[in-house]
């Protein structure tokens, strides 16, 4: 019989860096994986990063874990995006080459002393008195557990379409977990479908890259982890391979309107939703009419570079129409298709189950991560997969839970909103979704988070030392420039005057410039009282802090007030029913998402102000708090 | 919600009264008293004190009390100041109030506030919580409706340009490899300075709003001749004020405010309403249009001789008036006896030349106006309106000028403030509304 402290069921990006996080604790962990050779597999595009989503992959990276670390292993184009907006909203985004993510990652979760991969698929689970004890495999096989991660992906009730074809599979060539979810539906757990897609993959060799316009790396060729980026250590290099951009035309949008009936998303074949800000190359051209034009991304896949990735144009047309558009397109005339572009409808669980370690409501000890959780993206799976790692683990050694607020990290906006609002499309971050987007910034996730998971035991002794090198480096360099005073009427307030075009009235310290909206370190540096220093490389770090030093000292004061409302705290077996004034709505939504405090609760739609005021009163009156 | 917040409302009915109360509780009242009269109250001596409006003009001498805690109805420091019961006086001294760091209280919360500090117990509470969930709903519609509409629909509106001023912004963030034009981009700068006129706009009318609200408003209309202006002047008497006038013109509405029998109310002399010949006519019978929208009620006057006619019943229809009464004026020259037939529509015979009936007009509009008044919530409600809307103008400038410097994540930052002040006023919740609005908008996903 075998036993293990956390189990890990699937080896996606939120099972790898769950397992991952839950070993690292020193907690013995296994992951099981129907396919051992497909763990850490990039099943859409071979990229990671991009505005939001990188700004997740730099706080999993800042928790020790795995994404950022592999992505720059295994780079083949390295940009930096919004590089002309402010350093709040840019973001790193790795092309990376696919085989060599996926060896980098089984590599990495092999080297785990505390970590086993076993492949088998999991049928059922083992569970006691509403509590997870282990899972059953389709063999008959037994193994216990006392946490157990569940990061099933699309695999829950897969299946694909293809024009008109439809069949069984939780990702293309792989089967899709069906047992399992069959024994769900025991339990009350609410289960949804949504859908997502992907494009068809075009032989490299086929394609004619003369007349289309390159995109290379950033000259800078920015990092994405934090070791790679601010902790001075280098990455492998492997090769550098360009994208491509190209467009589709009138000729290719026609064939696509003219096919419309043979599209499943058209048809009334698919009835899920899917994310409305990567739709489908049908949905653009019906939604988008007046567009002659939607621009292409040609993305390399490998090193060897067989394949290419051509982003925009995710379909479930029959392979025949996507033949004929393609090929309607400048560059890919006589392009051959080496997969085709498909739709997956999947089972998700509305994460409206879980409080905000994941862990489920009502089976205790069981988590759930990624995709089934109703999210799309590697990102955001691998976010998830992380702190249901850490939970596990906590739970396992009997230590207090943990999870980032809002104002902490995007992972914790990302956890709240699911669990608060649960979702109604597949759940992609966006900048936009956090309050304090200028406080969560690409540059300090290891500020925010790094000594938080020192302390829980997720991020090792090295990784802090490293943090706090970068910490006192700062720390050295704001001194620095706070010693430095340019007096009115001197030389250097003449540079000043000559190089920044800044009239100095009176005394001032040099770090006080970097508060003006067009100062930056660089600019700094060009004054001739500037001075030396081996610190330069985080100069930009202390020029974003001052740049939003108001606007995060306004947001404290908002958060103050928040906090005491989080302080308020909502008892877990209080009835909603019972207190009288509250409308059904108000009742059905409050008993579906169970808000921990009042501050949470003021957040759920179909909460109104009158609603609260009446929770307040309730809690007050009978004592709970 | 803190308890650390200091609030403050106008715990009397609106409307004139002999008293008015103004009720102040929070941490910040001794600072708050010192500020005002710029010295300490005796907790619990009624204190004849000068109150000042914001230039330093004495504007009432009231009674103030200072409680201290715990020994206050809150349970918290309270200042409550007893002033005359002019709603102007009042409206001021509340304004005056929350430049002090004191924001305006919501429905029922002195009462919750009393609750939560243990000062009320089981049962009263009970009784609170009911009074709390329909007062904050009565209140919102309230302020919303007492306005005729007019305003929650400018309100309305400039969310919607703001919404989608800020998608453009947040698209432009959040997908740079998209399809942003930079077109687009290009126009943010006229649709801010739009946004400005539309928010200063909206804190004009809720300015007027918090005035017109506070007491009945009676429009007089009909046909030219009729003898409006002439009903008017006899209506107001000595005591009237003209509060917006145009002068050289008859063809402008005339605002005014008058006591009548103790009741003060607004009475809009509107021009006389025929086909418009020319566009300065035209102008006025807008004016008149809009004056009808913000009255309660409105009288309208008739020549006795040529009696209600189709033309005056299609007057009625076209301009959408509902709570009317109708007054047959010159009865001197038809030879009838001053009288009033009461109906849901009121017909009320009078001479204006003679002044005989006229004291019927008064009842009718002092019972009317008695009837106009509403809840305490409502007038805060509104005073809590204007505050979010003025907050809205400062933010959306600090986005003018960030947007000058070429800064999208700050504009973004000051607009998305901007955008909850004005939720405050229609509450929703606008993440998911700027997603929407974002890939409706634009052809989004690489």
């Amino acid at each position: 019989m075998r036993q293990y402290e956390v189990i890990v069921i699937g080896g996606g990006h939120a099972g790898c860096e769950a397992a991952h996080a839950s070993a690292r604790f020193g907690v013995k962990t296994l992951l099981l994986t129907m396919k051992i050779e497909t763990v850490g597999q990039m099943s859409c595009n071979p990229a990671i990063g991009g505005i939001g989503k990188s700004h997740l992959a730099r706080e999993i990276d800042a928790l020790d874990g795995l994404m950022c670390k592999i992505a720059d292993n295994s780079a083949l184009q390295r940009r930096t995006l919004n590089s002309r907006k402010g350093p709040a909203v840019r973001a790193t985004r790795i092309q990376t080459c696919r085989n060599a993510y996926k060896r980098n990652m089984q590599k990495a979760m092999q080297e785990e002393e505390s970590l086993d991969i076993t492949q088998s698929t999991v049928s059922e689970l083992i569970v006691k008195n509403n509590e997870i004890k282990g899972v059953i495999t389709e063999h008959g096989e037994k193994i216990y557990g006392n946490c157990v991660i569940l990061t099933a992906g699309t695999f829950l009730g897969g299946r694909i379409h293809i024009g008109q074809k439809s069949f069984e599979a939780g990702r293309s060539g792989d089967k899709a977990a069906n047992e399992l979810e069959k024994f769900f539906r025991d339990y009350p757990f609410s289960i949804g479908r949504l859908k997502t897609g992907t494009p068809p993959r075009i032989k490299r060799a086929s394609i004619n890259f003369e007349k289309l316009e390159p995109q290379m790396s950033d000259i800078e060729q920015p990092k994405i982890s934090y070791l790679y980026d601010h902790y001075g250590q280098k990455p492998d290099q492997i090769e550098e391979i360009p994208c491509h951009i190209t467009y589709t035309n009138e000729e290719a949008h026609n064939i696509i309107k003219n096919s419309k009936n043979l599209s499943p998303l058209y048809n009334g074949t698919i009835t899920a939703t899917g994310p409305r800000y990567c739709p489908s190359i049908e949905d653009k051209v019906e939604k988008f009419g007046d567009k002659s034009e939607h621009q292409i991304f040609l993305e390399p896949e490998t090193t060897n570079n067989f394949e290419i990735y051509p982003n925009g144009l995710s379909t479930s047309l029959p392979l025949e129409t996507q033949q004929k558009f393609l090929q309607t397109i400048q560059g890919l005339e006589n392009c051959v298709i080496t997969q085709p572009g498909y739709a997956i409808e999947y089972s998700y669980f509305d994460p409206r189950c879980l409080d905000n370690t994941l862990e489920t409501k009502h089976i205790n000890n069981l988590f759930f991560a990624g995709q089934i959780n109703g999210t799309t993206g590697y990102e955001e799976a691998a976010a998830q997969g992380i702190l249901a790692g850490i939970n596990a683990s906590l739970k396992v050694k009997e230590l207090e839970k943990w999870c980032p607020e809002r104002n902490e990290a995007y992972l914790g906006v990302l956890v709240d909103d699911l669990i608060t609002l649960g979702v109604s499309e597949p759940y992609r971050m966006f900048t936009s979704r956090a309050e304090h987007r200028l406080r969560l910034r690409e540059d300090n996730a290891d500020e925010r988070l790094t000594g938080k998971g020192f302390k829980l035991g997720v991020v090792s002794k090295k990784r802090m030392s490293l943090f706090e090198e970068k910490l006192k480096k700062i720390e050295n360099e704001s001194k620095r420039l706070k010693g430095i005073e340019i007096k009115p009427g001197t030389t250097a307030s003449e540079d000043l005057e000559k190089k920044l075009g800044i009239t100095l009235r009176r005394p001032q310290q040099l770090k006080h410039f970097l508060k003006m909206s067009n100062v930056s370190y660089q600019d700094l540096q060009s004054l001739n009282c500037f001075g030396i220093t081996a610190n330069s490389d985080i100069g930009h770090i202390i020029a974003n802090n001052e740049k939003y030093a108001g606007y995060l000292r306004k947001q404290d004061q908002e958060m103050k007030f928040l906090a005491n409302q989080q302080k308020l705290l909502i008892p877990r077996n209080i009835n909603y029913k019972e207190i009288s004034g509250l409308t059904n709505e108000a009742v059905e939504a409050l008993s579906r998402v169970m808000p921990k405090n009042i501050e949470q609760a003021a957040r759920i739609p179909g909460v109104t102000p009158a609603t609260i005021s009446l929770l307040r009163v309730f809690i007050k009156k009978n004592n709970f708090n | 919600m803190s308890a650390k917040d200091t609030i403050a409302a106008i715990s009397t009915p609106p409307g004139s009264s002999g008293i008015g109360v103004v009720r102040v509780s929070g941490p910040g009242v001794p600072n708050l008293i010192q500020k005002l009269f710029k010295q300490k109250l005796k907790p619990r001596e009624a204190t004849l004190k000068k109150i000042n409006d914001s230039k330093g003009n004495i504007i009432d001498h009231a009674i103030s009390i200072y409680y201290q805690k715990p020994k206050s109805y809150t349970g918290e420091e309270m200042l409550e100041i007893h002033a005359h019961g002019n709603p102007i006086i009042l409206e001021t001294i509340l304004k005056n109030i929350m430049e002090n760091n004191v924001r305006p209280a919501r429905p029922g919360e002195f009462t919750e506030k009393a609750f939560l500090n243990n000062k009320i117990d089981l049962a009263q509470a009970e009784a609170v919580s009911d009074l709390i969930s329909s007062r904050n709903l009565s209140a919102i519609k309230g302020a919303c409706n007492s306005m005729g509409g007019v305003f929650s629909i400018k309100v309305r509106n400039t969310e919607d340009e703001l919404l989608d001023t800020r998608s453009i912004i947040e698209a432009a963030i959040n997908f740079p490899e998209d399809d942003v034009p930079t077109k687009t981009l290009s126009l943010l700068k006229g649709k801010l300075e739009n946004l400005d006129e539309q928010l200063r706009s909206i804190i004009v009318t809720a300015d007027e709003g918090i005035k017109l609200c506070e007491e009945a408003t009676y429009c007089v209309v009909g046909q030219p001749n009729a003898g409006k202006s002439s009903l008017v002047n006899l209506l107001l008497g000595d005591n009237a004020s003209i509060v917006s006038n145009t002068p050289g013109t008859t063809r402008d509405s005339i605002q005014y405010e008058t006591k009548i029998s103790g009741s003060l109310l607004t009475i809009i002399d509107t021009a006389g309403l025929r086909e418009p010949k020319e566009k300065v006519e035209e102008e006025g019978i807008n004016r008149t249009r809009q004056a009808i929208s913000k009255a309660n009620r409105v009288l309208y006057l008739v020549d006795d001789q040529i009696g209600f006619s189709e033309k005056d019943q299609k007057i009625i229809e076209d301009f959408g008036i509902k709570k009317y009464d109708i007054v047959f004026n010159k009865i001197d020259i038809t030879h009838k006896k001053p009288s009033i037939e009461k109906g849901p529509i009121h017909k009320i015979y009078v001479s204006v030349k003679e002044e005989k009936g006229i004291e019927y007009i008064k009842k009718l509009l002092n019972k009317q106006s008695s009837k106009a008044s509403s809840s305490e919530n409502t007038v805060t409600a509104r005073t809590r309106h204007l505050e979010a809307a003025k907050n809205a103008l400062e933010l959306l400038y600090n986005a003018r000028k960030h947007l000058d410097n070429d800064e999208l994540e700050i504009v973004a930052e000051e607009l998305k403030a901007a955008h909850d002040q004005l939720s405050l006023i229609t509450g929703g919740n606008n993440s998911e509304e700027l997603l929407a609005r974002i890939f409706s908008e634009f052809c989004i996903g690489k």
